[in-house]
């Protein structure tokens, strides 16, 4: 019955939290019950095959997990797992194309932002995406139209590989901070805007220490985007992926334990009373502590991903 | 398929959703589990797909008209369901309701 939990792992990412364990005890209990009727029928003992036919009828994983949602007035509840889904991918494939073009902008045309400018342009981008997902699926829902991938899914496309199911919040919010760091690593975004007047670049810059991590930190920001954004995509972890998370996490701690031993990370004139000069090394020190903190829970998240996925292995066999 | 096929079509399954929750309110008078209800009724000349049915089953017990029960039954536990004292009443009313429209119907036919 390995491919019917690896189905039945696929439609509970796309139901509800709470009601989750109940509607996949209940899907379980339907699928079991309609493959044992089809070996009835064939007088023999349940085969693969009984299995493979009767979750190609269920359908693809967020049709069956759709069945189960609230009626909605715009796009229809069969439809909508495969709209929110659809939503979720474009708007990452816009995320990640607006740094893209943003870094390719600020190298080749000189292109600057304050933070604000950044959101700004964010929000409408991500809104016109908003607006388009939306007008297509209505479009599909009352043209009658349907979806070649979601029609024609077979139990075949069933991943079996993968560890855990990602927990999307969190891999949003590092997705975007990574965004927001390149941005701001590679001079796209430029924060010193809202210093008081006469504090600018000039006068409060980075150590010289950080210049010697202006490509790891480059390399290692751009492949753990590369990386989340392509986990929110698949929505699950595979084994590689986690090993990558892991490795590039552990990097990135050892990047920040060389930075925080390495004396004082900020440059300061004498403009600066010497209360604000220590407070400031001490703001970004702290700073770099709770990078620190986040990283080192993300590192335990994967282990605890791998423990999760190593015990539901033993459950099975 | 052609447009009035297309129609026909459509027609055809709003009268069916409408119909089917009586069926399935009527056979579970008795008490069935999910893949001998379906059998049942396709014996009677109702086919019903699995993704229609399941849900349906548990929409109405949500709305309280079915009562369930997982037991044990051939070394595999499954949810039994069997009308609720409102699903009776509810089931009493909509098969009064049916037999009026039919009769109309009947004669504008």
């Amino acid at each position: 019955m390995q491919l019917v939990e690896s189905y039945l792992y696929e439609v509970g990412r796309f139901l509800p939290k709470e009601e989750r364990d109940e509607l996949l005890a209940d899907l379980r209990d339907d699928i079991l019950g309609e493959v044992e009727g089809l070996a009835e029928a064939a007088g023999r003992p349940p085969e693969l095959t009984d299995e493979q036919v009767v979750i190609a009828r269920f359908g693809h994983p967020l049709k069956a997990a759709g069945r189960y949602q609230t009626p909605r007035a715009l796009i229809g509840t069969e439809l909508y797992p495969a709209f929110t889904h659809t939503l979720k991918v474009v708007f990452s494939v816009a995320f990640f194309g607006l740094v893209l073009v943003w870094l390719i902008g600020a190298e080749a045309a000189d292109w600057r932002l304050g933070p604000f400018q950044l959101l700004g342009l964010a929000i409408e981008v991500l809104l016109w995406v908003f607006a388009s997902v939306v007008l297509v699926f209505v479009a599909i829902e009352y043209s009658g139209e349907r979806l070649r991938w979601y029609e024609n899914w077979q139990p075949s496309e069933l991943s079996s590989t993968s560890l855990g199911v990602i927990n999307r919040q969190d891999v949003i919010t590092n997705l975007i901070s990574e965004g927001f760091f390149l941005l701001w690593w590679n001079n796209v975004v430029v924060l010193m805007q809202f210093l008081p007047e006469g504090a600018s670049a000039q006068v409060i810059a980075l150590a010289p220490i950080w210049e010697t991590f202006f490509w790891p930190l480059n390399i290692l920001f751009g492949a753990l985007f590369l990386l989340h954004f392509y986990v929110l995509v698949r929505g699950v972890w595979l084994r590689p992926v986690l090993i990558a998370e892991v490795v590039g996490n552990t990097a990135l701690l050892a990047i920040a334990a060389v930075l925080l031993t390495s004396g004082d990370l900020l440059v300061l004139n004498d403009g600066f009373p010497n209360g604000f000069t220590s407070n400031a090394q001490l703001v970004v020190k702290v700073a770099l502590l709770v990078v620190c903190a986040a990283t080192i829970w993300d590192i335990w998240l994967a282990f605890k991903t791998f423990r999760g996925a190593a015990s539901r292995l033993r459950a099975r066999t | 398929m052609t447009d009035d096929s297309e129609i026909g079509e459509k027609l055809r399954s709003e009268i069916r959703r409408g119909a089917l929750v009586l069926a399935v309110l009527a056979q579970l008078r008795e008490e069935h589990y999910g893949y001998s209800l379906r059998k049942s009724l396709a014996a009677k000349g109702l086919q019903v797909e699995e993704g229609t049915l399941y849900p349906l089953i548990r929409r109405l017990e949500k709305q309280g008209l079915l009562v369930s029960e997982w037991r044990e039954e051939d070394k595999r536990r499954k949810r039994f369901y069997t009308l609720s004292e409102l699903g009776l009443k509810v089931y009493l009313g909509l098969y009064n309701d049916w037999r009026e429209l039919d009769a109309s119907i009947q004669q504008l036919v």
